[in-house]
C-alpha cells in the first residue's frame, strides 16, 4: 500500500510539472520571426525631450520623440536588426526619431496577406507592389495623404516634380508614394564574357548571338576545365521563378538581344504579345537550344541555386553569363583573387558586351519603371504627418545620403559631415570604389545603416548634390563607366507597360498565373530538346496550350493599359 | 417486489445518466494523473485543430484578405468548380493520384519486409543497431534530403560520375531535369526515409504475438518463411488492415515540400499535386478561398475513404478500426 501511494503521489507531481513546463512558454509578447530593429535597451532608455532645434542635416529636432515604424519585406531578421542597431540609436541621439524596420523572413505578399487577414500591421510599409497596394487602397487600409504632402511635403515635392502625378489616382487623391522611384541611368542586365579569356582569343566580334556563341565556344575550347578537371561551359543559369507573366531575368536579358523588351514583343501600335508568342521568342529558344545540344549549357541550369551557380561561377566553369549586372562578378572576383593572389590582375573579370540580332535596331536589356515599388500609410497610424515629415526629409541631399549610405563620421562610415553641413567621402572611399585600390567594405557600409531606414527614399536617379543613393552607383569604376557608356542604349524607359498590373480577383489573373507555368515549362523543356525540330514542337505544344489558357486575352489586357499609360505618361 | 416497482416509477433513463456520470466522475478522480498530462494537449488540439475548422466556410465564399468572414460574399461551389474545371485539374490529380499510389504500392509494404527482417535478426545488439539506423532518416528534414539527392543524382552527382566512370553512360542522366524519374525518385526517397520509422509499429505488434504460437509452429514443422506467413503475418494482420486503412485515406496527400524542393520547371508536369496547386493559389496569390476550397475538397474525400475502407473490411474480413 505505502509503495502504490508513493507510485500515486510521484506520478501525481510528474503529471503537474509536466503541465507547468508545458505552459512555461507562453504569455510572453517576442516574436520569433519579426526584428523590431531599433527597439534596444539603449534607445528606449534615451527618449528623453529635446527643445526644438535644427541638426546639421536641416532637420528639425522635435521635442518628443518621433515613431517612425515601417515593415520593409522580407529579409533575414537576426541580420537586419545588427545592421540597424548603429542607425537607430544616432537617429535616436541626433534626430529624436526612434526608427523601427520591421522584416520577416517569408514571402512580403504572403505577409502581407497575413497581416491583412489578421489586422495586425504597421503604420507604414514600403516596397509593396502596386497591385498589392492598390488592394490595401481598395479596402480603405491606406490613408489619403494629399493634405499632409501639401502640408509637410516640399521637398518630395520638388525633387520628384512631374512624377508625382502619376500616383494621383483619377479623381485626384494620393494614396501612394513610392521608394526607389525614378529612371536608373545604369545599365542592370546584359551579356558578359570573361574578360581575360576575350582577350586571349583575340577579343572576336560578339555584336550578334551566333557571334557572342561562337566566341564563348572559341574561350571555353581553350579552357576545357578548370583547375580541379571540372568541365567548363560558354553560360550558365540557375533556377528562377518569376511570378509576374513575362520573364525572368534570363528570359529578359536574352531576350533583349532579339528586341524583346521585359519578355513581351511591342508592336508598332503598341499592343503586346508574349515572347513565347513571338517569332523572336522562337529564335532565342532555337538558339539557346543549340548551346545546350553543343553541350555549352550547363545541364544543371534549371535545377541548381543561384549559390550554387555562383560557386561554379567561382570554380572557373563558365566563359559568359547573359543576366543581371552583378552575380557573375560578386561571386567570382573575391574566389579568384583568392585563388590566384599575386597572379592575379585586373582583367580576370566578366565585363559587358553589346549582342543583338540582326535586324533589331537597338538590344533591350534593362528595363526601367520609374514608378518605384509602392509606400503608404496605413489605417493604423496615429501621426502621418511625422511621416511625411520623414519622406520629405529623406528627399532632401543629406537625407538621401543618410537614407542610403548610412551615418557619417563614424568607423565604418562612408562619407563625412562637418558641422556646416557640408559633406565629403571618407577617407579612402572614392580609390576603392572608383579606382579600385583597396577593397570597399561594403559589410561596414552596411552596419553603418546603409539601406536602414530608406522608406520614400529619393530615386535612383543621381542626387542634386552628388552621388547616387547606393554610394557604389555614384563611383564607378572604370568597368562600370564601360558598361554604362556601351550600352546606354539598352537601358529603355518601360513604366507604362510595367506598371501594368492585374487585380488578384480578376479571372484574368488566374489565366496569367496558369500561363507563366506553361511558359516557364516551355523555356525549359524547348532548350533542353533533343533537336531543332523538337525545340518548335515544344514551343508550338505552348503557345497552344497557353492560348487554351487565355493567353489572348491576357495580351489584350496588357496591349489596352499599356496604351492607356503610354498616352498618359508620354511615353 | 418493492424494488421493481420502485424501478417502474423511477424515470430509468435518468437514474441510468445519473449513475452513469457518477462512475464517469469516480474514473477522472481515479485517473486524474493521466487528465493532468493529457489536459493540455487536449486544449491545444481544441484550439489548434478544431477551433480553426469553421474557417472552411471562406471556401463557400469570396474571401479578400482584410474583410471578415461575414462580410465576404457567399458563392457557393464556384471555387470548387473552377478547380474541377481548370486546365491543370487533370493534371494535378494524375500527379496526386500516381505518387501516393506508388507510396501505397511500394511505401506501404516496405516497412512490414523491414520488420519482418529485423525480426529474423538474432544478435540483440546488432538487431538494435539495424533497428536505430533504419529510422535515423525519419528525423532529417526534407530540405537536407533535397540536397542529398542533388548531390547524388544531380547532372554531376555520384550516381552519374559512377554511371559514366564504368562505361554505362556517355553523358549525365538527367534524373533531376527528367519528369519520367521523378516519381520513382520521389518514391524511392519516402521509402528512405519513413521505412524504418514506419516499421516500429510492426515490430511492436510483432512483439505482441504469444510465444505459444511460435512453439506450436515449430512442432508442425514451420520453417522461418512458414513462421512469417502463418504466424507472424496474420498476427499483425490488426496493424496492417488499421494502417492500411488510414494510408487509404493519405491516398490524396501525394506531399508537398518534396515537390517544391526537388521539383523545377522540366518537371513540373509530374510534380504539381494537389497541395503544391492549394499552396500557389492559396498562400502565394492570396486566394484564401480557392486554396481552402481545393484542400477541403481533398479533406472530405479522404475522410469519407477512410470510411469507406474501414465498412469495407468490418464487411469482407470483420476487421475494423473505427
Amino acid at each position: 500500500m505505502e509503495v502504490t501511494k508513493m507510485k500515486r503521489i510521484l506520478t501525481l507531481i510528474v503529471a503537474v510539472l509536466l503541465l507547468v513546463t508545458a505552459t512555461a512558454g507562453c504569455g510572453t509578447t517576442a516574436s520569433n520571426n519579426q526584428s523590431d530593429a531599433g527597439a534596444s535597451s539603449a534607445a528606449s532608455s534615451a527618449t528623453a525631450s529635446t527643445p526644438a532645434n535644427t541638426n546639421i542635416f536641416g532637420w528639425a529636432v522635435p521635442e518628443k520623440a518621433m515613431e517612425i515604424t515601417y515593415y520593409a519585406g522580407q529579409d533575414n531578421p537576426d541580420t537586419n536588426a545588427e545592421n540597424c542597431e548603429a542607425k537607430a540609436a544616432y537617429l535616436l541621439k541626433n534626430f529624436n526619431v526612434k526608427l523601427t524596420k520591421i522584416v520577416y523572413d517569408d514571402d512580403m505578399e504572403q505577409r502581407l496577406n497575413l497581416m491583412l487577414s489578421s489586422g495586425g500591421y504597421p503604420d507604414c510599409i514600403v516596397g509593396m507592389s502596386w497591385q498589392e497596394a492598390q488592394k490595401w487602397v481598395d479596402q480603405g487600409r491606406a490613408l489619403e495623404l494629399t493634405s499632409y504632402i501639401d502640408a509637410y511635403g516640399s521637398n518630395i515635392k520638388s525633387r520628384m516634380g512631374d512624377y508625382l502625378k502619376r500616383y494621383y489616382t483619377d479623381d485626384g487623391k494620393l494614396y501612394t508614394l513610392a521608394s526607389f522611384w525614378g529612371l536608373t541611368t545604369f545599365v542592370s542586365y546584359a551579356p558578359e564574357v570573361r574578360n581575360d579569356w576575350y582577350t586571349e582569343a583575340g577579343s572576336p566580334d560578339v555584336s550578334t548571338p551566333e557571334a557572342y556563341y561562337a566566341a564563348l565556344k572559341k574561350m571555353a575550347a581553350a579552357h576545357p576545365e578548370n583547375s580541379s578537371g571540372d568541365k567548363t561551359y560558354a553560360l550558365g543559369m540557375w533556377k528562377i521563378s518569376s511570378s509576374r507573366l513575362g520573364g525572368n531575368s534570363f528570359i529578359n536579358t536574352f531576350g533583349g538581344m532579339y528586341g524583346l523588351k521585359s519578355g513581351w514583343k511591342v508592336n508598332s501600335d503598341n499592343s503586346v504579345n508574349l515572347w513565347i508568342n513571338s517569332p523572336e521568342g522562337v529564335k532565342m529558344l532555337d538558339y539557346l537550344n543549340q548551346i545546350y545540344r553543343d553541350g555549352m549549357l550547363d545541364p544543371d541550369s534549371f535545377t541548381m541555386s543561384i549559390d550554387e551557380w555562383g560557386a561554379k561561377a567561382g570554380n572557373e566553369r563558365y566563359a559568359g553569363f547573359v543576366g543581371s549586372h552583378w552575380p557573375a562578378n560578386s561571386y567570382s572576383l573575391t574566389a579568384w583573387k583568392n585563388k590566384y593572389g599575386a597572379d592575379y590582375n585586373e582583367n580576370m573579370r566578366y565585363v559587358y558586351v553589346d549582342v543583338k540580332a540582326s535586324g533589331v535596331a537597338q538590344s533591350a536589356f534593362s528595363p526601367s519603371n520609374s514608378m518605384g515599388s509602392a509606400v503608404i500609410l496605413t489605417n493604423n497610424c496615429k501621426s502621418p504627418e511625422n511621416y511625411m515629415k520623414w519622406f520629405d526629409f529623406e528627399n532632401t541631399d543629406l537625407g538621401s545620403k543618410l537614407a542610403g549610405w548610412g551615418i557619417p563620421n563614424e568607423k565604418g562610415s562612408v562619407w563625412t559631415l562637418d558641422e556646416n553641413g557640408k559633406w565629403a567621402y571618407a577617407e579612402g572611399v572614392e580609390d576603392q570604389l572608383v579606382n579600385n585600390i583597396g577593397d570597399f567594405d561594403y559589410d561596414a557600409e552596411t552596419k553603418a545603416g546603409g539601406e536602414c531606414g530608406m522608406l520614400m527614399t529619393a530615386g535612383v536617379e543621381p542626387m542634386a548634390g552628388g552621388g547616387n543613393v547606393w554610394i557604389n552607383l555614384g563611383l564607378e569604376d572604370k568597368w562600370a563607366q564601360a558598361k554604362d557608356k556601351l550600352l546606354k542604349d539598352s537601358l529603355f524607359d518601360f513604366t507604362s507597360f510595367l506598371s501594368v498590373t492585374i487585380p488578384t480577383e480578376d479571372p484574368l489573373s488566374d489565366k496569367s498565373t496558369e500561363i507563366n507555368d506553361i511558359v516557364n515549362n516551355a523555356w525549359a523543356k524547348a532548350i533542353t530538346a533533343k533537336s531543332t525540330e523538337a525545340c518548335d514542337a515544344v514551343i508550338a505544344e505552348a503557345v497552344s496550350s497557353a492560348n487554351s489558357a487565355g493567353l489572348a486575352d491576357v495580351e489584350k489586357y496588357y496591349s489596352t493599359q499599356y496604351q492607356k499609360n503610354v498616352s498618359k505618361y508620354g511615353k | 417486489m418493492l424494488l421493481k416497482t420502485n424501478t417502474k416509477k423511477l424515470p430509468v433513463i435518468g437514474y441510468v445518466e445519473k449513475h452513469t456520470k457518477k462512475k464517469m466522475w469516480k474514473r477522472i478522480i481515479n485517473e486524474r494523473e493521466l487528465w493532468i498530462i493529457s489536459i493540455i494537449l487536449l486544449v491545444w488540439v481544441g484550439i489548434f485543430a478544431y477551433y480553426p475548422m469553421y474557417g472552411v466556410i471562406i471556401a463557400f465564399k469570396k474571401y479578400i484578405p482584410g474583410q471578415s468572414f461575414s462580410q465576404a460574399q457567399w458563392v457557393g461551389l464556384k471555387y470548387f468548380i473552377q478547380f474541377f474545371n481548370s486546365n491543370q485539374f487533370p493534371l494535378v490529380i494524375r500527379n496526386t493520384l500516381a505518387i501516393s499510389g506508388l507510396n501505397l504500392l511500394f511505401g506501404f509494404p516496405a516497412p512490414i519486409i523491414l520488420a519482418l527482417l529485423i525480426n529474423e535478426v538474432r544478435r540483440k545488439y546488432w538487431k538494435r543497431f539495424v533497428q536505430t539506423v533504419s529510422y535515423v532518416p525519419h528525423f532529417i528534414s526534407w530540405v537536407v534530403v533535397a540536397s542529398l539527392i542533388f548531390s547524388f543524382l544531380g547532372n554531376e552527382g555520384l550516381v552519374n560520375t559512377i554511371l559514366q566512370s564504368l562505361n554505362i553512360t556517355t553523358k549525365s542522366v538527367g534524373f533531376l531535369n527528367e519528369g519520367k524519374y521523378f516519381w520513382g525518385m520521389i518514391t524511392a526517397a519516402n521509402i528512405w526515409k519513413e521505412a524504418g520509422w514506419g516499421s516500429i509499429i510492426y515490430l511492436s505488434a510483432i512483439a505482441g504475438i504469444d510465444e505459444e504460437l511460435y512453439q506450436a509452429g515449430a512442432v508442425d514443422g514451420l520453417g522461418r518463411l512458414g513462421t512469417v506467413w502463418h504466424i507472424i503475418l496474420p498476427g499483425i494482420s490488426g496493424t496492417i488492415v488499421l494502417l492500411w486503412i488510414l494510408g487509404i485515406g493519405d491516398i490524396l496527400n501525394a506531399g508537398f515540400e518534396q515537390q517544391l524542393l526537388l521539383g523545377n520547371d522540366l518537371t513540373r508536369d509530374y510534380y504539381e499535386v494537389i497541395d503544391t496547386f492549394a499552396y500557389k493559389y492559396g498562400v502565394q496569390r492570396g486566394i484564401y478561398s480557392y486554396g481552402t476550397a481545393v484542400s477541403l475538397m481533398k479533406g472530405v474525400i479522404s475522410v469519407s475513404l477512410v470510411f469507406f475502407t474501414n465498412w469495407f473490411t468490418r464487411k469482407k474480413l470483420d476487421i475494423a478500426a473505427l
